[in-house]
């Protein structure tokens, strides 16, 4: 089954459903954790509302689960948050001389990146876009890896300018926010189901992480994710999970859905 | 009720002060005192490089002379 936010939430409210726990896929975290994000308005919205309805219906405190991949998501990209906010600090630093070759290389690695989430949010205001694309927020891992080479002048043997910059500027921030997700979140084992997941990859043609994060929620005993990925919900259709699983998304998702989903007497596509 | 969306408030709460914590300004200064001496490295080494090239024009040029010379005596 699949609900938009607004029902699953209404749900709650009218106490016709229970949830001790509730699966979530790295986007929804993401975007939440990301005022950058073009979705972090959906996410907030979301998060607000689910816990306003948990208090009006008095429900039990549910259990939040991630697994192991949704983790290293989520710290990939507060790992690049940190080092592109922090090498535009850097660049804008008046004691930072640096030479040619590295300032072009971190301009023009910035530039290409602020392009980037400008052409997004133009499409997003333009509703060409409704999939959130969180790989275009930061820079990019090749983006990374030349203003690293740029930064690393030298051999890489003494390539302490960036080794210091990592030092700096990311230190033991990523320990720290793993921690801190550790501690609010079950983190499940990814599943070790690697025939499953070649499978769901195979026939669907999703993402291989995806695919390992799906067959984690497929096999648990959680009824409920949260996602913003189409992805997630076109496998729960298509791979025949929907009997028990519900995939709770934006409201959006469904006009995409039209061709696999079909209408209940309520006028709710699933 | 203390419930969990309030948790994840406090989550985003505490990631946003991981993030926003204030790095020491001489651990800045340690890290522009490598980057600004790296690069004066670099310029020193395209120095290097280009005394090395003036050099070895200068050679190629007195040899070329010599060269010329010796052609000159011979004819």
């Amino acid at each position: 089954m699949k609900q938009r936010f607004p029902e699953f939430i209404n749900k709650i409210k009218d106490k016709k459903i229970t949830i001790d726990k509730i699966f979530f896929d790295s986007n929804i975290l993401i975007s939440y954790f990301h005022e950058s994000s073009s979705a972090y308005d959906t996410a907030t919205k979301f998060f607000s509302r689910f816990d306003a309805a948990l208090a009006e219906s008095a429900s039990k405190e549910p259990e939040f689960v991630i697994c192991e991949r949704v983790l290293d998501e989520i710290l990939e990209y507060e790992k690049r948050k940190l080092l592109s906010d922090n090498l535009k600090s850097l660049k804008e630093n008046k004691r930072f001389r640096p030479s040619p070759k590295m300032i072009a290389e971190i301009n023009n690695c910035l530039r290409t990146c602020s392009t980037r989430v400008r052409r997004e949010e133009a499409d997003i205001k333009e509703g060409k876009v409704e999939v959130f694309d969180i790989t275009k927020w930061f820079l990019n891992d090749d983006e990374i890896k030349k203003i690293k080479r740029s930064i690393s002048s030298k051999d890489t043997e003494h390539a302490h300018g960036w080794i210091t910059f990592c030092k700096v500027y990311i230190n033991s921030r990523i320990s720290r926010t793993y921690k801190k997700i550790c501690e609010e979140f079950i983190v499940l084992k990814n599943t070790k189901n690697i025939e499953k997941v070649n499978s769901i990859c195979e026939m669907t043609g999703m993402g291989y992480s995806d695919s390992i994060i799906f067959q984690t929620f497929a096999e648990s005993d959680i009824s409920y994710i949260g996602s913003f990925d189409f992805d997630i919900l076109y496998a729960n259709e298509v791979l025949h999970t929907n009997k028990t699983k519900t995939v709770i998304v934006p409201s959006g998702y469904f006009g995409e859905m039209k061709y696999v989903l079909k209408t209940d007497e309520d006028g709710i596509q699933y | 009720m203390k419930n969990k969306i309030g948790k994840m408030e406090r989550l985003k709460k505490s990631i946003n002060e991981i993030r926003n914590e204030k790095v020491d300004e001489s651990r800045i200064d340690e890290l522009l005192e490598i980057l600004n001496e790296d690069n004066l490295n670099v310029e020193v080494e395209n120095i290097d490089d280009n005394e090395g090239l003036a050099a070895s024009a200068n050679i190629a040029a007195e040899n070329l002379k010599k060269e010329q010379r010796s052609e000159a005596e011979i004819s």
